[in-house]
């Protein structure tokens, strides 16, 4: 029987002090699949990835990791877990091999192996080269690319990202996106929390978007997005513009003489705007999303009305 | 097979400890020799030269086996201290509670790294020693068997303050204002016997006595040790702290939110 790679059941933390972590939460991750947690900071993403990791005692509920029970089962199930942590978790001082190296030996692997595996995985993430250089003086996106490494030394069925790219730059986040890709490929499942909602949009086949403690959506991306109530398109016109057309049921707006943005509700179609464009005599130079698609749903869940609407 | 994978992740975790001290090795273990030396020079040589032979031996032969000792024991306990403190601050520890590796086998690691620091500070001194001293060993098992047991409930103790302590300060308050004046006092550098009440009685409370007694009779030959009782209480309270330890661990307590 096939497990799913995470099953939550109504899962709750309260940290001392009485902060909310999770409300009852119930969640489930398909094996295979690349899942995004997305949620404002606080929302409790760190909480759940920490709750599955053992580093965060919950109050009640039941969490499952390929079927194993993370109470009873802590073993089994951690042994299919690879984590990298939001913040840098390792000891600074110590050589980058040591450090892949000693994790792999917490998982069981022999010297001889856990050496091989080191070797495979800092080139895997172009870190070979520094194998032997204290973590010390790595950059902040090496010391991330480190903590990845270190995360698939044992060759984990799910992978646990939590906001893997932060602060590392453009190129470092696209080659983290192709190992993703790669690592979900070959049957890894993942599950990514990240503020990069465009990374989230480009990688994860399933969403779920958290705030508060609770689960306000989920489902498949494609799905979620196609949901959207609205969204703002840019367009940049071929000519200055004499008076602002009446686009309806698209609402428009003209910051500049050069410049439409037109807000279109879920109803139309992109080809009736332009239908419409046309009739007005307007020609499009160039068209753009005003937000991130996900950005939109993320802010009309989260934001304003949208967390009462959405309970 | 899961057998040979807790071995594995045992000696990586004891690889790392063992690495972590070495690193920094002048201020590690160089303090405990020198410190060891200064006393044999000043209190063993040039004030012992005036004072009669203890227990039957010379005064410098009297008071190495106490010396070896608190290396021994103040090595294991601020190794494991500082080490697990460490761990804590710079959530390194993270990396084995994520990791299948239980409880049991956490504190395993830790203590057995404080252990071989304890016993290589006292082989160090023991070496600096020698032309100090004439150094015979009687009871190679009893002196072995105490400086192992001795390091091994130290560095369980110390494991229990890197857990509680909430800064560097609290690292060294246990070291400092209790482990080290419960050696000075526990017959170092004097017979506890030749003391008077009340403080005769007040030492027999005191456990680091025994140790350096026993250590003592293993080293020098000297009398008055009883080897049933210290190392039956030696094992019992050890026994009892790993089990603070594993209890503490694996509850979590200052480690898991």
């Amino acid at each position: 029987m096939n497990h799913p790679a995470i099953t939550l059941e109504g899962v709750a933390k309260r940290y001392a002090g009485g902060r909310v972590g999770l409300v009852g939460v119930d969640l489930t991750v398909p094996d295979g699949s690349f899942f995004g947690l997305l949620g404002p900071n606080g929302a409790g993403k760190t909480t759940l990835i920490g709750l599955l990791t053992s580093l965060v005692r919950p109050d009640a509920g039941r969490a499952r990791v390929f079927g194993h029970d993370l109470d009873g089962e802590a073993v089994a199930a951690k042994e299919c877990l690879g984590v990298v942590p939001q913040e840098v978790n390792f000891n600074s001082f110590e050589p980058v091999g040591e450090i892949v190296e000693t994790q792999a030996a917490y998982y069981g692997l022999s010297p001889v192996r856990a050496r091989q595996r080191a070797g495979e995985v800092l080139a895997q993430v172009g870190l070979a080269d520094r194998r032997y250089q204290t973590a010390w003086g790595l950059s902040g996106g090496l010391k991330r690319r480190l903590m990845i490494a270190r995360a698939l030394v044992h060759r984990p069925r799910l992978l646990l990202l939590d906001e893997p790219t932060a602060g590392v730059d453009l190129e470092a986040r696209h080659a983290t996106w192709d190992l993703m890709r790669e690592l979900n490929g070959s049957g890894v499942t993942i599950l990514l929390t990240t503020h990069y909602l465009e990374e989230a949009e480009a990688l994860c086949d399933e969403l779920a978007i958290l705030d508060q403690g609770q689960i306000l959506a989920r489902g498949g991306t494609a799905a979620m997005l196609h949901g959207l109530s609205h969204q703002t398109l840019v367009l940049e016109l071929t000519a200055p513009l004499g008076e602002v057309p009446d686009l309806a049921p698209a609402t428009v707006h003209s910051p500049d003489a050069w410049t439409l943005e037109v807000e279109i509700p879920e109803r139309d179609s992109v080809n009736d705007l332009f239908a419409r464009l046309s009739e007005a005599g307007l020609q499009v130079a160039a068209l753009r999303n005003k937000q991130n698609r996900l950005e939109s749903l993320f802010l009309q869940l989260v934001g304003r009305g949208g967390r009462e609407a959405a309970l | 097979m899961r057998a040979g994978r807790y071995w594995y992740a045992y000696r990586g975790l004891v690889v790392k400890q063992t690495r972590r001290f070495l690193r920094a090795w002048v201020q590690n273990l160089l303090p405990s020799v020198v410190t060891a030396a200064l006393f044999l020079v000043i209190f063993g040589h040039l004030v012992g030269r005036e004072l009669e032979g203890m227990g039957g031996v010379a005064y410098a032969d009297y008071i190495l086996p106490g010396l070896i000792l608190l290396a021994v024991v103040t090595n294991a306990y601020n190794n494991v201290t500082l080490a697990f403190y460490g761990a804590r601050l710079q959530r390194h520890i993270e990396e084995l509670l994520v990791a299948p590796v239980p409880a049991w086998l956490i504190v395993a690691g830790f203590a057995t790294g404080g252990v071989v620091r304890g016993l290589l500070a006292g082989a160090l001194v023991t070496l600096v020693a020698l032309p100090f001293t004439e150094l015979q060993v009687h009871y190679p098992a009893t002196t072995l068997g105490i400086a192992v047991l001795s390091a091994l409930l130290f560095a369980l103790a110390g494991l229990i303050n890197g857990l509680f302590a909430r800064s560097f300060d609290h690292t060294s308050v246990i070291s400092t204002f209790v482990l080290t004046p419960l050696i000075y006092l526990g017959g170092l550098f004097y017979p506890v016997d030749r003391l008077a009440e009340p403080w005769q009685s007040a030492a027999a409370a005191n456990p680091m006595v025994y140790m350096i007694e026993g250590f003592r009779h293993g080293l020098l030959g000297t009398g008055g040790f009883n080897g049933t009782v210290t190392f039956a209480v030696l094992a019992t309270v050890a026994i009892a702290v790993a089990g603070l330890a594993w209890t503490l661990v694996a509850r979590g307590v200052r480690i898991r939110a």
